[in-house]
């Protein structure tokens, strides 16, 4: 291993993830096989509400992203595969030995932990995939993927307005994500207490931060990579439009920001009408393309199914 | 031939060739909530396939350094970064492989303002910058702050400084100006979008900084678009890199 392959492999291995992937990767080895089952069941029609259980897994959500970076850094040059087998190897014993935590990747679309797997020539049982070839002239755009990605993880009104789109709610109000959309729109009661004010304006700016941090990044991907860089977002692009997968199929079960529409308040701010209108484009040209983005993401991850996603969801 | 050495966690990405040791190098600067990297769109890649054939680019090497915009209080901030950046790389000390003797600024948006501030700040400056500067290129400067900037106030403590007309942007005026008076540093040149909304090009008539190239360049590209080249041969951007760096 070259000196700039171990710098590069130890960004990805110390990035944020790997703090957050600690609880994971402690108690795993400690749980029984009833005890995976439970923490790693879907959360489709058994709510998670055990404070354990959601530590757990959000932890191991982290080990497995850190797997997809992995996969990314391999598939785009960025790290030769001799260099990430031998690291990467033993997080697959570890994490994914069991039944549940393989299952746990097909439910929730950890594609890229699969294509990993199969360049490995590691059996999951879940069903077989193809991983696209590895493209060794991409190691600068895998690099701008994971600046971004830092970007992403680190920022906390990201986090805070993934928590939003993934079904959480603030105080008795309740404030979610249909409110915080209704609330961009222009629908804001006067009577908010401060930390209101504080998780909806903190909310309202991870919107906008999640939209043109990844818009900004997919924009600039042409082709068939463009599902490809997808799929390690797909869970949160799949929630930012309001889908949810409990079965086989996407369905229109949360708030979609497609549509979402901003008080004149917010980007007339400052601006005579050309350039709030020229910034709304701006803004809207970046959510257009998380959504042409997603829409081949989903397409990708329906077909690894047999699933053609070709008709509109109910 | 280019070597590229990414560091995510510091920010901060080096392109340098390997097959040559290129005494130029290249720093470019993000602005507000921009990334090292993303903000430039596809700029590193153009370089790293094309820039050893082009006679303007191939003596060059590039680095992109970047900072978390929260963390960011005063232009001397960001100045910091440049000035330090600098100093490692005239001296050839790592992350640097070779020593430097030439330095061309490229920033964008606020970065413009911590280059302009790294300019005049000069007992940070070492190993002869200003004497070692070739060219100081900005895209997208806030000549006058930036409208929006009340808005990113809120959340920032940077979006102060960036407001129209705020005490920090007066100072920091001031002090290039008066600091033209005793250091040299080339001419600079100034680089609008027509399209632009976040800064704006309006004032460009009307508020001039002292050492910049009039009248300013203007092209009709927004704000972000403004630093991503298309593509390489046709590209204002690409011109624009070009020209500072021939």
């Amino acid at each position: 291993m070259t000196d700039e392959q171990r710098a590069r492999l130890e960004d990805i291995q110390t990035g944020p993830w790997r703090k957050k992937s600690e609880v994971a990767r402690q108690r795993l080895p400690t749980l029984s096989t009833a005890e995976l089952e439970r923490y790693l069941r879907s959360h489709y029609g058994d709510e998670i509400k055990d404070k354990a259980e959601l530590d757990f897994r959000q932890s191991f959500d982290q080990a497995l992203e850190e797997i997809q970076l992995l996969e990314l850094a391999v598939a785009c040059g960025f790290l030769p595969m001799d260099v990430v087998r031998p690291v990467i190897e033993p997080d697959f014993a570890t994490l994914l030995s069991s039944k549940a935590a393989r299952a746990y990747v097909k439910l929730y679309d950890f594609v890229l932990v699969r294509y990993l797997a199969c360049r490995l020539s590691i059996e999951l049982d879940i069903g077989t995939v193809q991983p696209p070839p590895i493209n060794s002239r991409a190691e600068i755009r895998y690099a701008v993927f994971l600046a971004t990605h830092y970007e992403f993880i680190t920022s906390p009104r990201i986090e805070l307005f993934t928590m939003y789109i993934d079904d959480f709610y603030f105080g008795e109000r309740p404030i979610d994500a249909g409110f915080l959309k209704r609330w961009i729109g222009g629908d804001q009661p006067s009577n908010l207490v401060p930390d209101e004010q504080q998780v909806v304006g903190n909310g309202y700016l991870g919107f906008i931060q999640f939209t043109e941090t990844l818009g900004d990044f997919f924009l600039q991907l042409h082709g068939p990579e463009r599902p490809y860089f997808g799929l390690a977002y797909g869970y949160w692009l799949s929630h930012y439009f309001g889908l949810r997968r409990p079965r086989g199929r996407y369905e229109q079960l949360g708030v979609s920001f497609e549509d979402v529409r901003f008080a004149p308040s917010f980007l007339a701010l400052g601006l005579n009408s050309d350039g709030a209108q020229a910034e709304h484009e701006r803004f809207y040209e970046r959510l257009n393309t998380l959504k042409a983005v997603w829409d081949e993401t989903r397409e990708l991850i329906e077909s690894l199914d047999g699933i053609n996603s070709g008709t509109k969801n109910p | 031939m280019r070597e590229f050495q990414p560091r995510a966690k510091e920010k901060w990405a080096l392109l340098r060739r390997s097959d040559a040791s290129n005494t130029g190098l290249a720093m470019f600067v993000h602005g507000f909530r921009g990334n090292y990297l993303r903000t430039w769109g596809a700029l590193s890649e153009y370089l790293e396939q094309h820039a050893d054939a082009d006679p303007d680019l191939g003596g060059w090497d590039y680095v992109f350094i970047g900072y978390d915009t929260g963390d960011v209080k005063t232009y001397l901030d960001i100045s910091a970064l440049i000035c330090g950046a600098w100093r490692r790389a005239a001296a050839g000390d790592p992350p640097y492989h070779q020593r430097y003797d030439r330095l061309a600024l490229f920033g964008h948006s606020l970065g413009t303002l911590g280059i302009r501030q790294a300019l005049c700040a000069n007992s940070t400056h070492s190993a002869d910058m200003l004497q070692r500067l070739h060219s100081v290129t900005l895209f997208g400067s806030p000549l006058n702050g930036s409208p929006l900037a009340p808005f990113g106030s809120l959340f920032y403590p940077i979006g102060d400084a960036l407001k129209p007309e705020s005490p920090q942007l007066r100072m920091l005026k001031a002090w290039c100006e008066s600091s033209l008076s005793f250091l040299r540093w080339p001419k600079i040149r100034v680089v609008l979008g027509q399209g632009d909304w976040v800064v704006g090009q309006q004032f460009a008539e009307l508020v001039q900084w002292p050492g910049d190239l009039q009248p300013t360049d203007q092209t009709v590209l927004n704000h972000s678009d403004l630093v991503k080249p298309e593509n390489w041969q046709n590209s204002c951007v690409m011109d624009y890199v070009r020209g500072a760096l021939r």
